[in-house]
């Protein structure tokens, strides 16, 4: 049971309920905020615990408020202040009612078949402040597959902390699919140590906004990290994915693959900013943000940022926002596919370029199941055409 | 089978067809041959209904039906097929996904039932077998990091699958070497029946070797200035384009 007597804990708790009342939530003034506002909220602080169905193998999973004396726990919910920070109010946030989250703890060298998957469900009304640690231990392999679903008007404000050892290998699928109305913030701090590899995958589709924030910390030599991405966004769905991969040692390579299809007045933004510290020579980090607007009130905001401050490095970025190529568009036609067949066609291909870089074909089929591809509105008529 | 009559097109305001008169039988097989800049590749487009040509004057009669009011999708159906100069490559679109769409959207607009996963997989392995293409290249995705050759090897099993009363072959024989160029001939040929058509667009007459024509056209600035049997294509072979676009000059001069 919980230890009321944790003064750490107390002090985390005010910490946030301090930096709230004094700052507030994050607006557009904020660098990292520019192109995203959240929408107001009208009960921030009547916190409820969200609900959420586990299915794992071989690992118990704990509830958080039962590992606060664990010294990892204590030690990583401490290790970061947000009020520190120019802009993480929701972490913030997300300390004042520390409570509600998961501990996952994979022992060091467990290798697990199976993937452990999280399925998150909002509800009417609610405002959820969760928390999700994980710890991959020393040379242990675990996938991880976290969905996020609901219905109604809701808030889910998760913060993630997660820690791959030395050697470990994480797939994570992180699939945000809340509902129309439903707001999503994610804020992850992602550590890893030498040679351990990190494969993660953020999908956003069905929401009404999101955010995914990701710090990537490379902290041991031979790491190595695969972000990718897919976001489906349509009416005035907003999808934001802001990532910083800190390349803090040499050896380590980072890729970014992010792709969004928008349509009607949806918006999408993606910042992705790579940071290579003095010290970190022969890093190979690439970055790639591709998206696919398909109407004219859509929008995308594309921030790449490079700050490299070693001299013997890799780096690439690239980012395109266009519409769908007329060529394979007439070639799909020319070959009996009508006008839609051939839109959602290429849309799904520009979508499957991404899924098909995952290397497990399980999580592949795990991911297509879920994703809303090709966005079915596109199969309906309106002015693309009389259907069939 | 196809009737072109008067037939002006526009693009960009600039004046390309200016007048092509053109009936092909069924069963027959045209040639038209042609400089660089004659037209071949706008009539080929304005055929298979590309957006950008505007038709100023005359008519497309397919089987009776006005060819020109039909969108790309419905020429399909109908029996058209465009063999592509330049197959369009499309990324994360796998071949057989592509081949199955197309194969079925097709026959679904003739009134055929559509073919399932597996009806689909025998029948195309029976059609990759005759054209020479091994299974590893329809696991790919559509033309994308094909050579030249395997390309429109590609656009022969499209035609092959689809099943066309009337194909227009664009200059299929560009940039392929002869073993290639004999492998595409070859599926042009096990085609070849009294029912169905073909036009064969090209440059040069190598192709012709392969697949003989019944008649052969030679356009020249938008206009046929010349029609004849096989032993035409052979004559231009030999004396160059030039001298017939001069002759044709000098009759309209006098």
């Amino acid at each position: 049971m919980e230890d009321r007597a944790l003064t750490w804990l107390d002090d985390l708790r005010d910490g946030g309920d301090a930096d709230v009342c004094a700052r507030g939530l994050p607006t557009s003034k904020l660098e990292r905020w520019k192109y995203t506002k959240l929408p107001a909220w009208k009960d921030v602080g009547a916190n409820q615990k969200l609900s959420v169905k586990i299915t794992s193998e071989n690992t118990e999973i704990k509830e958080i408020n039962q590992c606060f004396n664990e010294s990892f726990v204590a030690k990583i919910l401490q290790a970061y202040i947000p009020q520190e920070q120019p802009d993480m109010m929701l972490w913030s946030l997300n300390n004042t009612s520390l409570e509600d989250g998961l501990f996952i703890d994979i022992p060091a060298g467990m290798k697990l078949d199976n993937p452990i998957e999280l399925v998150f469900t909002g509800e009417e009304g609610g405002f959820y402040n969760s928390r999700i640690i994980v710890r991959v231990g020393k040379g242990a392999e675990v996938t991880l597959i976290e969905r996020h679903e609901g219905q109604g008007t809701y808030w889910k404000n998760m913060v993630t902390q997660i820690v791959a050892e030395e050697g470990a290998h994480l797939t994570h699928i992180r699939m945000v699919d809340d509902g129309a109305e439903a707001t999503h913030t994610n804020t992850a701090q992602i550590s890893q140590k030498a040679a351990s590899v990190y494969k993660g995958f953020y999908l956003t589709q069905n929401v009404r906004l999101a955010r995914n924030e990701i710090e990537m910390r490379l902290e041991g030599e031979q790491a190595e990290c695969d972000l990718s991405g897919v976001s489906l966004l349509q009416a005035q769905q907003h999808g934001d994915t802001t990532i910083t991969v800190a390349h803090q040692v040499p050896h380590c390579v980072s890729r970014q693959f992010f792709r969004a299809v928008l349509d009607d007045q949806a918006r999408g933004v993606f910042q992705g900013k790579v940071c290579v510290h003095k010290d970190a020579q022969k890093t190979e980090a690439y970055q790639l943000s591709n998206a696919l607007l398909l109407s004219e009130g859509a929008e995308m905001d594309t921030k790449p940022e490079l700050e490299i401050y070693a001299d013997d490095v890799k780096c690439s970025h690239g980012a395109t926002t266009g519409q769908l190529d007329d060529e394979p568009l007439f070639y799909l036609r020319s070959r009996g596919l009508n006008e839609e067949q051939a839109r959602a066609l290429l849309v799904e291909a520009f979508v499957n370029e991404v899924v098909d870089k995952l290397v497990n074909d399980s999580v592949k089929n795990i991911v297509r199941e879920v994703l809303n591809n090709p966005p079915s509105h596109l199969w309906e008529g309106g002015q693309r055409g009389e259907g069939s | 089978m196809i009737k072109i009559n008067n037939l002006h097109t526009v693009i960009d305001g600039k004046k390309i067809l200016k007048g092509i008169d053109l009936v092909i039988k069924p069963g027959e097989v045209h040639a038209i041959m042609g400089p660089n800049g004659a037209g071949k590749s706008t009539l080929s487009n304005v055929l298979a209904g590309r957006d950008g040509y505007e038709v100023t004057e005359g008519s497309v009669q397919f089987e009776g039906a006005d060819l020109l009011t039909m969108k790309p999708e419905e020429r399909a159906g109908a029996g058209l097929f465009l063999a592509f100069q330049y197959p369009v490559e499309i990324p994360g679109v796998q071949m057989t996904q592509f081949l199955k769409a197309a194969v079925n959207a097709v026959r679904k607009q003739r009134g055929q039932e559509e073919l399932d996963a597996l009806a689909f997989l025998k029948l195309i392995k029976s059609k990759i077998k005759e054209l020479d293409i091994n299974d590893e290249m329809i696991k790919r995705a559509v033309n994308v990091g094909f050579s030249g050759g395997e390309k429109k090897r590609n656009e022969v099993l499209q035609m092959t699958l689809l099943e066309p009363k009337f194909a227009v072959l664009d200059e299929t024989d560009s940039g392929l070497d002869i073993d290639a160029l004999k492998v595409v001939a070859e599926g042009v040929n096990r085609l070849r029946s009294p029912e169905r058509s073909f036009l064969v667009i090209t440059h040069y007459q190598r192709l012709l070797d392969y697949i003989t024509p019944d008649v052969v056209h030679i356009l020249a600035d938008g206009r046929i200035i010349k029609t004849g049997g096989p032993e035409l294509a052979l004559e231009l072979e030999e004396k160059g384009y030039a001298e017939f676009v001069e002759a044709s000059d000098n009759e309209e001069a006098a």
